[in-house]
C-alpha cells in the first residue's frame, strides 16, 4: 500500500502542466530522432541534454527518460520500412517487420509496434515499482567499499559484454575513467592534466563527450548507410488495425516479450538489444507460428518490440537505486543528476521522492503519450523517412554545434566536440565500440572517491574489498564474468579466425 | 569440424566474418543471413543468401551493385580475395591486357546509362568473346530487367563461392579440393564474377587503410593509440603524487588507470598482430566534411555570427554530396540557419548573438 501511495504521489507530480508538457515533448522529439535511421537513442540523449539545463531536475529527468523510451520505440519504424534499423535493439524488429512491411502490411506491424510497446513499458514499471524501494533499502546500507565493487560489477559487465568483444569493450572502459579524472580534483584542489588550458579545469563536458562519440562519429559512420535509402512503403490505413485473431495471437507474445525484457534490463551490462535477441529467440521455439517465423509475422514484431521497451525502463532501477548505470545511456542519465548536484543512489529515493516517483510515474504517462501520439502520426513518420538524408545530416550537425556551443557560450567546446568525434571514428574503424567509454567517464570520478574513502576507513588495507560480504560477493561476482567473457571471446576468435582463413585460402588458391 | 556445422555454431560476429567474403561487400546482408541460422544443408544457405538478396528494393540493389570494385581496377587490394582469384582467371587484373580500351569503353557507357557498374558471373564464360557479347546485349536493355539480371549474377556468383566453400570438404583437405575446382568445368565449381567500380575513385587514404587491414595493422594501431595514451597519464599520475595507501593522492587513480590500460592496450596490440583488419570501410569524404563543419562553426560562431555561422556549417557539412546541387545547399543553409534563429535565440532565449558586426 505503502508503494502505492508514494505511486500516486509521483502521478500528482507528472500531471502538473508543466511535467506534462516536457514529458510530452520529450517523448516527440525521442520518437523524431530516433526514427532516423543510423542515429540511436544515444544520439538522441546527447542532443536533447543542453536544452534541460534549463529546466527544474524533475521535468529535466522526465524528458530525458521520455526522450530515451521515445528513440528506442521509434527505431522501430526504419527498421520495419526500410530494413534500416534506427537503433540497434531495433535490428531485431526488422528480422519481422521488414518482410511484413514488404507484404504491404506495414501498417498493421507499426501498430502492432505501437501496441507491444506499451504492453512491454507497463511491464517494466510494474518491475520498477516492486524492486526499487527494497533494493534502495538494502543500498543504504553499503559502505564505501561496497559501493567501489558495485560501480566496479556495473563497468565491467557493461564493457565485457560489449560488440568489439570483452578485451577492447573493457580497454576502451578504463580510457573513461582516465578521462574522467581531467580537471580540478575535488579532493584536494589540485588540477590534473588540464595542460594549462583553462576550459578544461572543471573537466570535460559529459555532453561533449557523449556528442563526439554519438552525435558527430555516428553521423559520419551513418551518411554512407543512408545514401540511396528512402522509403518507398506507404501506409494503407485500411489495413491498421489487426484482425480480432491477430490481436489474440499477439497477447503472449507481448506478456513473454515484456517479461523477459524486464529482466535483462535491470541486469547490468545487458540492455535492449540483447533482451530484444534473447525473448525473440525464446518465442522462436514457443510460438504456436514458429514455423513461420523469419517469413513475416506479427508475433515475431510484437516479441523484440515488448522486450525492448519493458528493458528501457528497467534500466532505471540499477540507475536510481544504486546510482550505477548498466548501460550507457544510463550514464547520461547519471551525468545529467550529477550535474545538478544530485547524487544518485538510495539516498535518491529517500531524500528525494518527489523526483524519484515522479519520473517513475511518468513513465506510464510517458508511455500511454507514445501510444497515442504514434497512431495517428505514424504517417508522419513515414514521411519523416521520405526526406532524403542528405537535407537531415548537415541540419544534425548545426544541432550538435547548438547543442555545445550552449553549454557555456564558449567555441573550445566545439574544438574538444571535433577531436573526440575524430578520434571516436578512428577507434570505430578499428573495432573499439565507443559506449564503454562514457561509462568509465561518468562512474570514474565516483569510483576515485570510494576507493579513496574505503582506503581511509581501513587505514591503507586494500583487503576491505574482500572481507565485507556484500563486496566480497560482488568482487566474485565480476571476477566471474570477467572470466567467462574473456574465455568466449577468444574461443569465438579463434574459430572464426581458423574458419576464416581456410575459406579465404579456399577461394584464392585456384 | 563441418564448416557448416561450424557457421551454425559460432556467434554471430564471427558468422558475418564467415560470410562476407562470400556475398560481395555487403556486409549488411552477410548479417541478415547470419540471423537466419542455423542452415540445415549448403542448400539452405544458399536459399537464405538468395532470398535476402530478393529482399532489397530497388534502391538497396543499385547500393549492392555500386559496391562492387572494378574490373581491371587501379588497386587490386581494394577487392576481396575471392573477387581477385575470378578476375584473374581471365587476366583481367593484368595491366597490359589488350582488352582494356573496349572495356573501358563499355564500362563507362554501361554506368551512363543504368547508374551502377556492369555485373556478370563469369561462371557462364569460357573467354573474353562471350564477355564482351554478353555486355553488349546487356547495354542495351531496360533499367527495369538490368537490375533484375544484375541481381541474379550476383546471386550467381555468391552461390558458386558457398559451392566452392562448403560443400562436402572436410577441414583437411584444402588441397585437394583446390585442385578439384580446377579441374572440374567452371560452369559449376569455379565461383567467377567481373565486376566494375562505380565513377568516383578511391581517395588515397582508403587505399592506404585498406592496404594496411589487409597486411592485418589495424588494431595494433587502435591498441597504440591505447598505449600512448595510457603513458600519458601513468607519467602524469606519477608526477602529480601517488601518496600513501591511507591517503591516495592525486595521481593515484590516473596512475592505476593508466597501469591497467597499459597492460589491456599490449595484449591487444599482440591479439591484433594476427589481424582482424578494420570493422567497415572509412568514409574519409564524410569524415573530412564533418569535421571541416565543425571547424568552420568554431571559427565563425563568434567572430560573425550564429545565423552566417550555421548557413556556413550546412555548406561545408553537405559539399561531398554531389546529387544537392550549390543552390539546394545554399537554400538548406539559409532555412536552417533561420530556424535556428527562431528556436535557440528568440523561442529559448539563449544569450547568442544571431549577427556580428552588422
Amino acid at each position: 500500500m505503502d508503494i502505492l501511495a508514494s505511486f500516486g504521489q509521483g502521478l500528482l507530480v507528472v500531471l502538473q502542466p508543466e511535467n506534462l508538457m516536457y514529458c510530452f515533448i520529450g517523448v516527440f522529439l525521442g520518437t523524431f530522432i530516433g526514427v532516423l535511421p543510423g542515429i540511436g537513442s544515444m544520439a538522441a540523449i546527447a542532443l536533447i541534454l543542453p536544452l534541460t539545463f534549463y529546466l527544474d531536475p524533475t521535468p529535466a529527468l522526465v524528458m530525458i527518460a521520455a526522450v530515451f523510451y521515445g528513440a528506442e520505440y521509434g527505431g522501430s519504424t526504419a527498421s520495419i520500412l526500410m530494413n534500416l534499423p534506427g537503433t540497434p535493439a531495433a535490428s531485431i524488429t526488422a528480422i519481422e517487420g521488414y518482410p511484413l512491411a514488404k507484404k504491404g502490411r506495414a501498417g498493421v506491424a507499426l501498430f502492432s509496434t505501437a501496441m507491444a510497446s506499451f504492453g512491454g513499458g507497463m511491464i517494466g514499471l510494474v518491475v520498477i515499482i516492486v524492486l526499487s524501494p527494497s533494493l534502495a533499502k538494502l543500498a543504504l546500507s553499503f559502505g564505501p567499499a561496497d559501493y567501489f565493487s558495485v560501480i566496479l560489477l556495473g563497468l565491467v559487465a557493461a564493457s565485457a559484454v560489449s560488440n568489439s568483444g570483452a578485451l577492447k569493450g573493457i580497454a576502451i572502459m578504463v580510457t573513461g575513467l582516465m578521462l574522467g579524472t581531467i580537471g580540478i580534483d575535488l579532493t584536494t584542489g589540485v588540477l590534473r592534466f588540464t595542460m594549462g588550458i583553462p576550459e578544461l579545469r572543471d573537466g570535460v563536458h559529459i555532453v561533449i563527450v557523449a556528442m563526439g562519440l554519438f552525435g558527430v562519429s555516428e553521423l559520419i559512420a551513418s551518411i554512407r548507410a543512408n545514401i540511396g535509402g528512402k522509403a518507398t512503403q506507404t501506409i494503407d490505413y485500411n489495413d491498421f488495425y489487426p484482425s480480432k485473431q491477430e490481436w489474440k495471437s499477439l497477447f503472449a507474445p507481448i506478456l513473454r516479450g515484456g517479461t523477459i525484457g524486464s529482466f535483462f534490463g535491470a541486469l547490468p551490462g545487458t540492455g535492449q538489444t540483447i533482451a530484444a535477441a534473447i525473448a525473440y529467440a525464446v518465442e522462436k521455439r514457443v510460438s504456436p507460428q514458429r514455423e513461420k517465423f523469419g517469413t513475416g509475422v506479427l508475433p515475431g514484431v510484437a516479441v523484440p518490440e515488448a522486450a525492448n521497451n519493458s528493458a528501457t525502463q528497467t534500466a532505471f532501477i540499477p540507475t536510481l537505486t544504486l546510482g550505477v548505470p548498466g548501460s550507457p545511456p544510463m550514464a547520461i542519465v547519471i551525468g545529467a543528476l550529477m550535474i545538478y548536484g544530485i547524487t544518485p543512489g538510495p539516498r535518491l529515493l529517500v531524500e528525494q521522492p518527489d523526483m524519484f516517483w515522479g519520473l517513475v510515474a511518468s513513465f506510464l504517462v510517458g508511455n500511454i503519450m507514445l501510444l497515442i501520439l504514434n497512431v495517428p502520426l505514424i504517417g508522419l513518420w513515414v514521411r519523416l523517412l521520405k526526406i532524403p538524408y542528405k537535407y537531415m545530416y548537415p541540419t544534425i550537425i548545426v544541432l550538435v554545434c547548438m547543442g555545445v556551443y550552449s553549454l557555456n557560450n564558449n567555441v573550445f567546446d566545439i574544438w574538444l566536440t571535433l577531436v573526440i568525434g575524430a578520434v571516436g571514428y578512428i577507434m570505430r574503424l578499428f573495432r573499439f565500440e565507443p559506449a564503454p567509454l562514457l561509462l568509465g567517464f561518468v562512474l570514474g570520478p565516483l569510483m576515485e572517491e570510494q576507493l579513496r574513502r574505503s582506503m581511509l576507513l581501513s587505514r591503507g588495507d586494500p583487503m576491505v574489498f574482500l572481507e565485507r560480504p556484500i563486496s566480497a560477493t560482488l568482487i566474485a561476482v565480476t571476477a566471474g564474468i570477467l572470466i567467462f567473457a574473456l574465455y568466449t571471446t577468444e574461443l569465438n576468435r579463434r574459430r572464426a579466425r581458423a574458419a576464416r582463413n581456410k575459406i579465404q585460402q579456399e577461394i584464392t588458391t585456384k | 569440424m563441418d564448416k557448416l556445422e561450424e557457421l551454425n555454431s559460432v556467434d554471430e560476429e564471427q558468422a558475418v566474418l564467415l560470410l562476407e567474403p562470400l556475398i560481395e561487400r555487403a556486409s549488411e546482408i552477410a548479417r541478415k543471413v547470419a540471423m537466419r541460422r542455423p542452415f540445415e544443408s549448403v542448400d539452405d544457405l544458399h536459399q537464405a543468401i538468395r532470398s535476402e538478396l530478393l529482399n532489397l528494393n530497388e534502391e538497396e540493389r543499385v547500393r549492392l551493385f555500386c559496391a562492387h570494385p572494378e574490373l581491371a581496377p587501379i588497386n587490386p587490394l581494394s577487392m576481396t580475395n575471392a573477387s581477385q582469384s575470378e578476375q584473374g582467371r581471365l587476366n583481367l587484373t593484368s595491366d597490359t591486357n589488350e582488352f582494356k580500351a573496349r572495356l573501358d569503353d563499355l564500362n563507362t557507357r554501361y554506368l551512363d546509362k543504368f547508374g551502377f557498374p556492369f555485373i556478370t558471373a563469369l561462371v557462364r564464360h569460357e573467354n573474353m568473346d562471350s564477355v564482351f557479347s554478353e555486355f553488349e546485349t546487356r547495354l542495351s536493355a531496360e533499367r527495369e530487367s538490368e537490375i533484375e539480371q544484375a541481381l541474379e549474377q550476383v546471386a550467381t556468383v555468391s552461390a558458386s563461392r558457398v559451392k566452392a566453400v562448403f560443400e562436402g570438404n572436410g577441414s583437411d583437405q584444402t588441397q585437394d579440393t583446390a585442385a578439384d575446382i580446377e579441374a572440374r568445368p567452371p560452369a559449376f565449381e569455379q565461383a567467377a564474377s567481373m565486376e566494375t567500380e562505380h565513377g568516383i575513385p578511391e581517395s588515397p587514404e582508403t587505399r592506404e587503410v585498406e592496404e594496411l587491414s589487409a597486411l592485418g595493422w589495424g588494431g595494433e594501431i587502435g591498441g597504440g593509440i591505447l598505449l600512448v595514451l595510457s603513458i600519458i597519464f601513468m607519467v602524469g599520475g606519477w608526477q602529480l603524487g601517488l601518496g600513501v595507501p591511507t591517503r591516495l593522492g592525486t595521481g593515484a587513480f590516473p596512475f592505476i588507470s593508466g597501469a591497467l590500460l597499459a597492460i589491456l592496450s599490449i595484449v591487444i596490440c599482440i591479439e591484433e598482430r594476427r589481424g582482424d583488419g578494420i570493422a567497415e570501410t572509412p568514409d574519409w569524404i564524410a569524415f573530412m566534411a564533418i569535421c571541416a563543419a565543425l571547424a568552420v562553426f568554431a571559427v565563425t560562431a563568434e567572430r560573425i555570427g550564429l545565423v552566417p555561422a550555421a548557413f556556413l556549417t550546412v555548406i561545408v557539412a553537405s559539399l561531398p554530396d554531389r546529387s544537392l546541387p550549390l543552390r539546394g545547399k545554399a537554400i538548406l543553409g539559409c532555412v536552417v540557419a533561420l530556424a535556428c534563429w527562431g528556436l535557440f535565440i528568440e523561442l529559448l532565449n539563449l544569450p547568442f548573438k544571431p549577427f556580428v558586426g552588422l
